[in-house]
């Protein structure tokens, strides 16, 4: 059944895009993720221009969040003043990343941009998680159990404007989330995407936050920091499609309740290890299209 | 369909017969002078039909509105292929495919050709910059494969069906991705490979119901437009929470 997507101009197969979203949505439920990374090279695969893809799932993400969110929040696992802080810093530079966006549009550049810093943070985050997932791998085999420091001192401990944080039993150099969500933001705004994958290992381990909160609090400020992008978005490029993003919720939505089944049953160490592999397979995949040479040397502008 | 049949009829009758009356001139008209772009559209067809002069050859052109055309070209910068070069052309048409009764070459002779623009060979491909000959023939071909890539450009051209030498029809696809705006669909009458006669159909392509709402508010109120995709997704949101609390 072919449905006509308004902003994008195509029209596109509405199951291709229910069973995307349904793909994603199994993938976010199993490893805990928004799965936004994944879907934004996958709209790219299938035809729909780059920064609608960036757009529009810009705008799915806040819903994807929303519900999340409401699962963590009678638990408690909401630290509100350290999501307020990363969401200072993750206004500012979600509202950078839309401006240089709309720069590179306007240069010709941004299809060309988006990839590339796709390939950059895949291939970063992807070999951490890998690494990481192998070390966990190897030491359960070993049985040996793994060493942990009680208290570390860096040099970012010696930062000013320090910060109580009371349910994260931190405190620490208010600039510290504040550059975290700034980074991140940036980053979500080019790519279009939550940036769950790179803000919860970021709280983790330069934050040092306790991982029971880390989930609950990143998708409170991603809630703000994906409406920010959608809205700016939406003004100054004219690139959110609301029927594309409802069709790609409706799949997903179906898809995470499958996913967080199949994921109880995998043990974590292998989860994150797929996981891994997953981001370095889509990495590697755009690094392949960027070094190819194209079909043909001339192409269209994309008119929007 | 029915009703097309009748029109093609009924205009048989008035241009068809007697023979005398309006011999020497052509008579063409659309089946629908709306393509309507609708949620289910996937492209469709223009009729176009009527009568011609005895023994003349036909060719028709549909051209969609003139649009800016941005062209990139793409080179290896340290082996990533990125965009090294940006031509703007400002009178390409944004949709072009032809119909005709006979090979065009055998049809039209090359200089009608050129000054008619028939063809896609022959299209106003006049760039906003300067570039010297060679180039920009390269970019005009360049433009040209790109917009046959996108389904834009059609080059096989459609055929005439001629009913006893005097009424023709035709029908000519529009992708589903066609333009919006108004189209001009042009019918020249050949003879000896000159224009003996021409006649100018307009034709409006545009989006209808909640799709062109959709559309012109993402374009014209994008604040607003914003401000409700991000409602929308929220209550969305609070959707799947609820579903997902009850299972």
């Amino acid at each position: 059944m072919q449905i006509y997507l308004p902003v994008a101009e195509i029209s596109i197969d509405a199951f291709l895009l229910l069973g995307l979203g349904g793909m994603i949505g199994v993938l976010s439920g199993m490893f805990g993720i928004g799965g936004g990374f994944m879907m934004t090279p996958l709209l790219i695969f299938i035809g729909i221009p780059a920064p609608v893809a960036v757009g529009t799932q810009t705008n799915s993400v806040i819903a994807s969040s929303v519900s999340g969110a409401m699962a963590h929040w009678p638990r408690g696992n909401v630290d509100i003043k350290m999501g307020l802080v990363l969401l200072v810093g993750g206004l500012l530079g979600s509202s950078l990343g839309v401006m240089v966006f709309s720069w590179l549009k306007s240069l010709g550049q941004i299809d060309v941009a988006i990839k590339l810093i796709y390939v950059a943070t895949l291939g970063t985050v992807g070999s951490l998680m890998l690494a990481e997932a192998v070390r966990s791998v190897f030491r359960r085999r070993r049985k040996i159990p793994a060493r942990k420091k009680l208290h570390t001192h860096h040099w970012v401990h010696g930062l000013p404007f320090k910060m109580r944080f009371r349910k994260s039993r931190l405190y620490i150099s208010a600039l510290l989330p504040l550059a975290v969500g700034f980074g991140v933001g940036f980053l979500s705004a080019m790519m279009g995407i939550g940036g769950g994958f790179m803000i919860v290992p970021a709280m983790i381990y330069l934050l040092g936050m306790p991982t029971t909160v880390v989930i609950g609090t990143s998708l409170f400020q991603i809630i703000f920091v994906a409406a920010n992008v959608t809205f700016l978005q939406a003004w100054e490029n004219q690139t959110v499609d609301v029927v594309l993003a409802l069709l790609l919720l409706a799949g997903s939505v179906v898809g995470a309740q499958i996913g967080t089944r199949l994921g109880a049953r995998l043990q974590s160490d292998a989860l994150r290890l797929l996981l891994a592999l997953l981001v370095l397979l889509v990495g590697g995949k755009l690094t392949y299209d960027l070094f190819t040479p194209p079909v043909d040397v001339y192409v269209l502008g994309s008119g929007l | 369909m029915i009703q097309r049949l009748l029109f093609v009829l009924l205009l048989a009758g008035l241009a068809g017969w007697p023979p005398q009356v309006r011999s020497q001139s052509v008579l063409a008209d659309l089946a629908e002078h709306l393509v309507a772009i609708h949620a289910g559209f996937d492209g469709t067809n223009i009729l176009v039909f009527g009568s011609i002069p005895e023994a003349a050859d036909l060719a028709i052109a549909v051209r969609g509105p003139a649009k800016v055309t941005t062209m990139h070209r793409k080179g290896s910068v340290g082996g990533v292929w990125v965009n090294t070069a940006t031509m703007d052309f400002p009178r390409a048409p944004s949709f072009y495919a032809l119909a005709a009764s006979g090979p065009l070459d055998e049809i039209a002779n090359l200089h009608e050709r050129e000054r008619l623009r028939l063809g896609l060979d022959y299209l106003d491909l006049r760039p906003s910059g300067r570039a010297s000959e060679n180039l920009l023939a390269e970019w005009r071909a360049g433009l040209v494969r790109a917009k046959e890539r996108a389904g834009l450009y059609i080059k096989e051209v459609a055929p005439v069906e001629i009913l006893g030498g005097r009424l023709f029809r035709s029908s000519i696809a529009l992708p589903s991705n066609v333009p919006t705006g108004s189209y001009l669909i042009d019918v020249y009458v050949f003879r000896n490979g000159l224009v003996a006669e021409a006649q100018s159909l307009p034709l409006a392509v545009s989006k209808v119901g909640l799709e062109a709402e959709i559309f012109a508010m993402a374009h014209k109120q994008s604040a607003l437009y914003g401000g409700l995709a991000i409602v929308v997704a929220l209550l969305a949101g609070w959707i799947a929470h609820l579903l997902f609390r009850q299972r």
